[in-house]
C-alpha cells in the first residue's frame, strides 16, 4: 500500500475513532463525557473560547477562501 | 525558568507553535492569522482585555438562521477562493469573537473522571491527526510531490471544488460554529 493510499486511510481511521468515541460516550455517560458536554466545560474561560473560535474560523478560511 | 514555562497557557503555546510553523513553511496567510491570534491570546492572558467586558449576548434564533442561510448561500454560489468568499468569512471573525468575549462566570468546576477521560481521548485523537498531517507535509516536501504524501488540504481540495463537496463542508462548518459559539441554546 502506497502512502497516497494509507495516509487518507489513516485520517479515515482517526475520524472513525472519533465517531465511535462519541457514540460510546453517549451510551456510557457515566464512564466518559460526550463531546458536547466537554466543550461546554472547556469553554468556561474566555481565553479558551477565543482560541477555539479562531481554530473554527481558520478552518473555514483555509478550506474555502485560502 | 521551569515554573515560568509551566505557567504558559497551553493554548498560547499551541498557537505560537502553529504560527511559527506556518511562517517556516512559507504560508504567509495562515501564519498571519495565527500570529494575530497568538497576540490576542497573550494580551488576554496578561489581562489587557480585563476592561472589555460585554455581556453574553443572546442572539435570536431567526437571526442565526438568516445569517447562516445568507453566508452559506454566498460561500456556496461564489467561486471558491474568490474575493467575496474572503470578505464574508473575514466579516464573521469579529462577530464570532464578540459573541464569546463575555467574562467568565464563576469558578470552573473541578473535572470529574468521565470529563478527564473525554479530554484525554479527544486530545490523543487530535494529536494523531496532527502527527499524520505533519508527517504527510514533511514527506511531501522531501519527495517534492504533494500527491505522494497527501495532507488533508490536498485530499479535500478535489471534493471542495465540486458543488456537493463545498455544500457539505459549508453545512458542517456552519453547524460547528453555532455549536461552539453556543448561541442556539437558551438559559433554563
Amino acid at each position: 500500500m502506497t502512502p497516497s493510499v494509507w495516509i487518507p486511510v489513516a485520517y479515515g481511521l482517526v475520524l472513525a475513532g472519533a465517531a465511535m468515541l462519541q457514540v460510546w460516550s453517549l451510551i456510557n455517560r457515566d464512564k466518559i463525557t460526550p463531546i458536547g458536554e466537554m466543550i461546554e466545560r472547556i469553554m468556561h474561560h474566555r481565553l479558551t473560547r477565543i482560541a477555539v473560535v479562531f481554530i473554527w474560523w481558520w478552518l473555514g478560511w483555509h478550506f474555502v477562501v485560502a | 525558568m521551569l515554573e515560568r514555562i509551566k505557567s504558559i497557557n497551553p493554548w498560547i503555546a499551541v498557537f505560537v507553535f502553529v504560527a511559527f510553523f506556518h511562517w517556516f513553511r512559507g504560508a504567509q496567510g495562515d501564519a498571519s492569522i495565527f500570529t494575530v491570534a497568538s497576540v490576542i491570546l497573550i494580551l488576554e492572558a496578561t489581562g489587557k482585555f480585563r476592561h472589555l467586558h460585554p455581556k453574553r449576548i443572546e442572539v435570536a434564533r431567526w437571526l442565526i438562521v438568516v445569517v447562516i442561510a445568507l453566508v452559506g448561500a454566498v460561500l456556496y454560489v461564489s467561486p471558491r477562493h474568490s474575493v467575496i468568499d474572503g470578505l464574508v468569512t473575514l466579516a464573521l471573525l469579529p462577530i464570532a469573537l464578540y459573541l464569546v468575549w463575555y467574562p467568565d462566570v464563576g469558578r470552573k468546576p473541578k473535572a470529574s473522571v468521565p470529563i478527564r477521560r473525554a479530554k484525554y481521548a479527544w486530545f490523543y485523537l487530535i494529536l494523531a491527526m496532527s502527527l499524520i498531517e505533519l508527517f504527510a507535509f514533511y514527506a511531501s516536501q522531501i519527495v517534492g510531490n504533494d500527491f505522494d504524501f497527501p495532507t488533508i488540504s490536498i485530499i479535500l481540495n478535489g471534493p471542495l471544488d465540486t458543488s456537493a463537496g463545498r455544500l457539505i463542508w459549508i453545512v458542517i462548518w456552519a453547524l460547528a460554529g453555532v455549536a461552539l459559539l453556543r448561541i442556539w441554546r437558551r438559559k433554563k
